[in-house]
């Protein structure tokens, strides 16, 4: 159980390294029910290791091969566990581990790039299977798999142009963003379709004060932050939100102390791992969420996070990806001194 | 003699006996190994055999029940299951009746939407009320569920792009979405639908003057029913910007929100036509809000008394609304560098 005392722990990290490492090991049924996700977590347990500086805690050839061990021959890109079907959804965690364990090399990234051409329809949605759900995350997704495969070029104008204005298309009249046009604000589409606008370098279609104002209104009482007007706080908001307001460049405009305390108060600090808000069970979405939103914040100890791609700033510096960001310095202690 | 209750291995059943199933491959050296309960190992072991051997048939169909019923977010299985049914030429209806049951026993997740979604792009019934009913009822006991609301949304644009929505039904939609408001005036999914029905769908009302007075009056009831509503504030900001309307002709439905020892709330033109706030003002309404000093400083802005305006926001950033200084420091700078 997350701690939920008032006095604010600080967080830790030895504690969370163990908790990754060890994921593995659960024997429990809600375990192999989430099999669609294992790829996912995979994912989410690497970056949250490398926020942390602790990258090669996970051994590196055994994720690389079991990622490879993902790659649906027939569909030409990674499924979310061996014998799955190839998703949208696995093929950006497939190419964001490859390119954290720089083995990019080993990855057919021609096929995968004719699996995710395939997945654009006409009116520059994005599906996320040949079924045809569309939705504004596999928009970013395709996005940002093509930019890390180094193909964001193969996109015709007239299909780039498609795409951002799908996107700009979501947006409402609170200067959010929906899943499809029309449908409600949400910090998470939020983060997906500034990070995807920004990739295609149009954040200026954003309307960034208000969008900021918006966002800046998620924070509660308790510092937390949530998804929609009236909705409870969840930790995994101090990543969707914070980095929006980063991206868009008005990260002050949430109250930083709050919502430091909000995350640390959410560790299980006898087992490790981050929950959703504080006195709840943990998971590792939460745990790299958590992380990487304390990353933005400025909280010392930590690696620089790439807010557009959740993924290593300094990585993604390297690759010549980086797009304008602002995030808050890094402290040296905390508390800070007054 | 069979243990009553005991599961009964597919294996052991005479239906199976023809296939060979095929076990989990969890890959070379699992970083991730899953244990699995033995009914859904067994499930997913046959299930993998009938792909391979691509098999539509109907112990096909029901197998692709039980994994869903175990695990309603595996996309395969239900991908599976949809082709299954297509190709059987099932009788889709009661394919939806079974969707209904899923609801009651709250198996939820993207697929079980997604497939209901292409049930009804196949059955496409001349008249989509019911289906509009059974999501009117799905929503009383989970009345912002994402998913559903953006199904909502979907099935109107679907229908009425088939020119299969009645200028009744559009009606009658209104009035469900006002009775869904006034059961809970801070239901943001809710006042999201009415920003659909009224301003932004082709033919919305409050794209004519009578529709605009009508949609502006509602908003401000709503504002003076429950004055810290987020989601009324919102929407009325959004209301002015879309119609491109001046905030100052409504201030005096505002300003008695504004009420604060630095201020004198002013008389109310007797010819001031819009809905005043009640007198006194509803139960623990704390003073002032902050949206309403927001308000106010925008339209001081627009009539030109920016020196006032960044007082305004002044007092938000240091007194009214200290969690969002970050925001209001911005508003302030903004005015004072005019």
């Amino acid at each position: 159980m997350a701690s939920s005392s008032s006095v604010v722990p600080k967080l830790n990290i030895p504690l969370h390294v163990k908790y990754i490492q060890n994921l593995d090991k659960k024997q429990d049924l809600a375990y192999h029910l989430t099999s669609h996700l294992r790829l996912n977590g995979i994912y989410w347990g690497l970056t949250a290791l490398c926020i942390m500086g602790q990258h090669s805690a996970l051994d590196r050839e055994g994720v690389i091969e079991y990622t490879i061990s993902c790659w649906d021959e027939e569909a030409g890109t990674f499924g979310p566990h061996p014998g799955h079907d190839g998703h949208i959804l696995a093929t950006l965690s497939a190419i964001q581990i490859m390119v954290i364990e720089d083995a990019l090399d080993r990855v057919d990234i021609e096929r995968v790039t004719k699996f995710l051409h395939s997945l654009i329809n006409p009116d520059g949605a994005v599906s996320g299977d040949q079924w045809g759900e569309s939705d504004t995350r596999f928009s970013y997704i395709l996005l940002q798999s093509l930019a890390l495969l180094g193909k964001l070029d193969t996109l015709s104008p007239e299909t780039r142009e498609n795409i951002t204005q799908n996107i700009k298309g979501c947006m409402n009249f609170d200067g959010g963003f929906g899943t499809t046009p029309g449908a409600e604000s949400h910090s998470g589409q939020v983060w997906v379709c500034t990070a995807a606008l920004s990739i295609l370098d149009r954040e200026d279609l954003i309307d960034k004060d208000l969008l900021g104002a918006w966002l800046s209104e998620r924070q509660l009482p308790n510092g937390g932050l949530n998804g929609r007007p009236e909705k409870l706080e969840d930790v995994c908001y101090s990543w969707w939100c914070a980095a929006s307001l980063s991206i868009i460049g008005r990260l002050h405009w949430i109250d930083r102390d709050k919502l430091i305390a909000f995350i640390l108060g959410a560790q299980d600090l006898e087992d490790g791992g981050i929950a959703d808000r504080p006195g709840d069970w943990v998971d590792v979405f939460h745990t790299v969420f958590g992380v990487a939103g304390l990353s933005l914040l400025g909280y010392p100890g930590l690696q620089d996070i790439d807010p557009v791609y959740c993924m290593p700033a300094g990585l993604i510096a390297s690759l010549g990806l980086r797009k304008p960001y602002i995030t808050l310095p890094r402290l040296s202690s905390y508390p800070p001194p007054s | 003699m069979v243990e009553v209750g005991a599961y009964i291995p597919l294996g052991q059943r005479g239906v199976w006996s023809d296939v060979k199933p095929i076990a989990q491959d969890d890959g070379p050296n699992p970083i991730v190994p899953i244990m699995y309960s033995e009914e859904y190992r067994d499930a997913m072991d046959y299930f993998r055999a009938i792909a391979a051997s691509g098999e539509k048939s109907e112990r096909a169909l029901e197998l692709t029940e039980t994994i869903i019923r175990l695990n309603p977010a595996h996309y395969t299985v239900w991908q599976y299951r949809m082709s299954t049914l297509l190709e059987l030429k099932k009788d889709l209806e009661e394919e939806l009746q079974l969707m209904n049951e899923f609801a009651v026993e709250n198996l939820k997740s993207y697929q079980v939407w997604h497939h209901r979604l292409l049930l009804l792009t196949h059955i496409s019934p001349q008249d989509p009320s019911s289906e509009i009913d059974y999501i009117h009822q799905a929503l009383l006991p989970d009345p912002k569920n994402y998913h559903t609301w953006a199904y909502l949304h979907w099935l109107y644009s679907h229908f009425s792009t088939l020119g299969r929505v009645t200028d009744k039904q559009w009606k009658y939609e209104q009035r469900w979405c006002e009775e869904m408001l006034r059961v809970d005036g801070r239901n943001n999914s809710a006042w999201g639908w009415r920003w659909f029905l009224r301003v932004a769908r082709p033919g919305a009302a409050a794209s004519q003057a009578d529709g605009v007075k009508e949609e502006l009056n509602y908003t401000l009831e709503a504002i003076h029913l429950i004055p810290h509503n987020i989601s009324a504030w919102n929407y009325l900001r959004g209301l002015l910007k879309h119609l491109k309307l001046p905030l100052t002709p409504l201030l005096p439905a505002i300003l008695p929100y504004t009420a604060r020892p630095s201020a004198q709330i002013p008389e109310v033109p007797s010819t001031f036509e819009f809905p005043l706030p009640s007198d006194p003002l509803p139960n623990d309404t704390p003073l002032p809000v902050p949206l309403a000093l927001e308000y106010l400083g925008d339209s001081l802005i627009e009539q030109n008394q920016t020196i006032e305006a960044g007082e305004v926001f002044g007092e938000l950033s240091m007194e009214y609304d200290r969690m969002r200084t970050g925001y209001w420091e911005f508003r302030r700078r903004e005015c004072v560098e005019e």
